[in-house]
């Protein structure tokens, strides 16, 4: 079932289409990652979805509810965390997150409890009583999503979260994303920071200029524009023989010979990295090394955004 | 760039490219032509009238000094819009750090802020040429008179600057680099109005000694720009927090050890989360806290009235010198006021804390209720001392309890009505600075065209002073009591108007703060 439905959803601002026409579904606890360049459209799309911007038209339903009708109660199922981070510098970690358990009508008695509770999921327990200014970028960020899981929303919209932040804190955030994955929410995650949604997102939208180009799981994409794919197989008898042999294989469009291994580009969906090693093999090849390279989204994402 | 001076160069370039400016010099050209005009009208009937057309001729000397008088006012009110901004703005665009690591340094780069920002001061000085001509052509003004006039008048507008520039060095935002303006400067008003007072003595014939005075104003100057050079680096290399941050947390500190105030007693927010951060996590959302900030404020307001009345020689004087207080009391108030409204919703706007709080289900009534809620208290915190001065007319002849209780309706009629079109103007304009300038210059704009037209069409008088809060103020505290009824026309007139748009705002707050 679908969590989230878009349907020809388009948002203009004076004689500007910010989001022109784009439709898209999210299956309920599946992680949407939104790739885009800055201005694609990717903040304006998730304020709609957050109940912040008005469609110019088109159509969206979280949770079976529709946006222009009900849009309190999709308030209720929602949790955003905008480009930065929406905090206020001079609360104490506490007095925030009491803040918001105020403003989502959460009952007294249980704020306590909960407040632990989120805080240990984000690893914060140990700076209740900090200032929030006195945080750093990472915790900042991690606080950000403490306080959208108060109300325990189905949906997690987060724009940018991992902007800024430092490889460490990257980290971090992805593990506590697949951990609120595993809990069942469904997040929608925009970024242009392709490697790590490339790894963390069950499913990806590309949208440029407010147009969504391409839609589907990674290995779907990497087979739409039909990405190379490079293994370097290190031999111990390396002839031409081989490396010509090895060239006729379906599915391989180049083969270089090197002195001591031969670098072999694949057509990705054509052949599997396995079924290449077993092929090799049968050839007579004596193989001591086999390295398939990992497949790039940023050669993926500028070959889908270039210029006919 | 200009002359080898970057930013200043930047900043006439970007001044020049700002429409508000030109429509600032617009207003400000209009308004001074238009008070020129009335004045020299009112001098041409008396002296038609005494005897003859031709004896208004030698009559310049009167015209010129009304001109330099508004000159001067204008002056010490419009620079601080101009020049409180100079280095907030580089603050709040994050340019001041890579600004400071230049070549430039934090020397020249007051020197060209300051610069930048006198560029347009003088213009506003030079465009009114026209008019002190005609004053001089009307004959009894010397070019003498005329190069001292424009001397006098370009000091008086360093020093504002130069203080201004001082202020806006330690202040965090622009807002507070303003407000701390105005509010300091009203205790230096007496330096600022050196050359006003030197050179009306010198027209009305008592040549004396200036040339101290100008040594004291260009000491004022220079010392003002030092000091904010030292301050600007101090701030920013040597000490840890800005200079408001730490005297803010002095005076808490103070009232921790006098038992009124103490930071481990924080409640947390209960039922609306709102009201919460604006009134009870404030200090002024403690009991005792505030009532001791009504308490002194009032006093202090008590003291000013008590020593301005020992102080008055005569009854006369005393008639003048506490309404005159008092106005500046309502000047004072509604400034804070507009001031302290504007960013209420702007600031949780450039935060990016309001699209957080609309994303909860609280309704957009609640959201602007609960971030009045703070300005409630502050009316209060005006209101009372303000009322002090009230309760000191009640001395004078002209004044009865009925002035008491139509100040006290005019207080709670107007303040509210300037609160809303404030927080209105703030959600509309992209800047906090902006919406400031647009309020505080819309609203004397508003007053000023009202009373050129009570002039100019006395028939209409009965519709024109009841819209002009100023007009009202201005008669009541001048204890002007014939046109009674107009008072509470205004009180009704802008009760109504607050009441409308609170309930317009409140019933569209979601739409006004941009959610569906």
């Amino acid at each position: 079932m679908s969590m989230i439905v878009v349907e020809n959803l388009k948002v203009t601002f004076g004689s500007i289409d910010a989001v022109r026409t784009i439709s898209f579904e999210v299956p309920e606890g599946d992680v949407f990652g939104f790739i885009g360049p800055n201005g694609a459209g990717k903040t304006t799309t998730l304020k709609v979805l957050a109940t912040l911007q008005k469609p110019t038209s088109g159509d969206v339903i979280i949770d079976g509810k529709h946006l222009l009708a009900d849009p309190q109660e999709i308030r209720r199922v929602v949790g955003y965390v905008p480009d930065v981070f929406g905090t206020y510098d001079d609360f104490t970690v506490r007095e925030f997150l009491f803040f918001f358990q105020a403003a989502y009508g959460i009952e007294a008695s249980k704020r306590e409890q909960l407040l632990t509770d989120v805080l240990n999921l984000t690893d914060l327990q140990d700076r209740v009583e900090q200032k929030v200014d006195t945080l750093s970028r990472g915790m900042k960020q991690r606080l950000s999503i403490a306080r959208v899981l108060l109300h325990d929303p189905k949906v997690l919209l987060l724009d940018e979260p991992a902007s800024g932040l430092d490889p460490r804190a990257r980290i971090e955030l992805r593990e506590l994303l697949k951990e609120l994955q595993k809990m069942g929410k469904t997040i929608i995650i925009s970024s242009h920071i392709l490697h790590e949604l490339s790894q963390l997102c069950t499913c990806l939208g590309i949208l440029e200029s407010g147009r969504l180009i391409a839609e589907g799981s990674v290995k779907e994409i990497y087979q739409e524009v039909g990405l190379m794919r490079l293994i370097h197989v290190g031999l111990e008898n390396p002839t031409e023989e081989l490396r010509a042999e090895v060239a006729q294989i379906d599915g391989v469009m180049d083969v270089q010979l090197q002195s001591d291994r031969l670098s072999i580009e694949v057509q990705e969906g054509k052949i599997s990295p396995a079924e290449l090693l077993h092929r090799i093999q049968d050839m007579g090849a004596r193989v001591y090394m086999y390295q398939p390279e990992a497949l790039d989204m940023e050669t993926a994402f500028i070959k889908l955004t270039q210029s006919p | 760039m200009i002359f080898a001076l970057p930013l200043a160069g930047r900043e006439l370039h970007r001044l020049a490219l700002r429409p508000r400016i030109h429509l600032l010099k617009m207003i400000f050209v209009g308004g001074v032509f238009s008070l020129v005009y009335l004045y020299y009208q009112s001098l041409y009937q008396v002296t038609t009238e005494q005897s003859g057309f031709l004896q208004v001729m030698g009559r310049g000397r009167d015209l010129f000094h009304f001109i330099f008088r508004v000159q001067h006012y204008s002056i010490c009110l419009v620079l601080p819009l101009l020049m409180s901004g100079a280095v907030t703005q580089e603050k709040e665009n994050g340019t001041l750090d890579v600004l400071l690591v230049t070549p430039i340094g934090p020397g020249g780069l007051m020197k060209q802020l300051f610069l930048s920002r006198a560029v347009p001061m003088l213009i506003f000085l030079f465009i009114l040429l026209p008019l002190q001509a005609i004053a001089y052509s009307l004959g009894g003004v010397t070019v003498q008179d005329i190069l001292q006039a424009i001397a006098a008048l370009v000091i008086s507008g360093l020093a504002v600057g130069a203080f201004s520039l001082a202020i806006s060095s330690v202040a965090q935002t622009t807002l507070s680099a303003m407000l701390s303006v105005y509010l300091l400067g009203g205790f230096l008003w007496g330096i600022f109005c050196l050359p006003l007072t030197l050179f009306s003595a010198r027209l009305k014939g008592r040549e004396e000694n200036a040339l101290g005075a100008y040594v004291i104003l260009s000491l004022f100057i220079i010392s003002n720009l030092v000091l904010a050079r030292v301050l600007l680096v101090k701030e920013h290399f040597y000490w840890k927090e800005n200079i408001q941050s730490s005297v803010k947390k002095k005076i808490l500190w103070l009232f921790e050890k006098l038992k009124l105030y103490s930071p481990d007693l924080r409640v947390l927010p209960n039922q609306d989360p709102l009201y919460w951060k604006e009134v009870e996590r404030c200090w002024w959302g403690r009991r005792g806290l505030f009532i001791t900030a009504l308490l002194t404020m009032s006093m202090i307001t008590c003291l000013c009235c008590l020593g301005l009345r020992s102080g008055s020689v005569t009854f006369l004087y005393q008639i003048h010198t506490i309404p005159q207080f008092t106005l500046v009391l309502w000047g004072a108030v509604f400034l804070v006021m507009t001031l302290c409204s504007i960013p209420v919703l702007a600031l949780e706007r450039d935060r990016k804390t309001l699209d957080v709080i609309l994303t909860t289900p609280l309704s957009g009534r609640e959201i602007l209720s609960g971030k009045i809620s703070g300005l409630r208290r502050l009316v209060w915190l005006l209101g009372l001392p303000l009322s002090v001065s009230f309760l000191f007319h009640l001395g004078l002849e002209e004044f009865g309890w009925q002035y008491y209780v139509t100040q006290v309706l005019l207080f709670f009629s107007l303040l509210p009505a300037v609160v809303w079109i404030s927080i209105w103007v703030s959600i509309k304009t992209r800047s906090r600075t902006r919406a400031s300038v647009v309020v505080v210059i819309g609203l004397l704009s508003w007053c000023c065209v009202l009373g050129v037209l009570t002039f100019l069409i006395p028939s209409m008088k009965a519709v024109f002073i009841p819209l002009n809060p100023l007009h009202v103020l201005y008669a009541q505290e001048m204890g002007w009591n014939q046109q009674n009824y107009l008072v509470w026309v205004c009180i009704a007139i802008f009760s109504l108007l607050s009441f409308t748009l609170r309930a317009w705002m409140l019933n569209n707050a979601d739409r006004i703060l941009g959610r569906f």
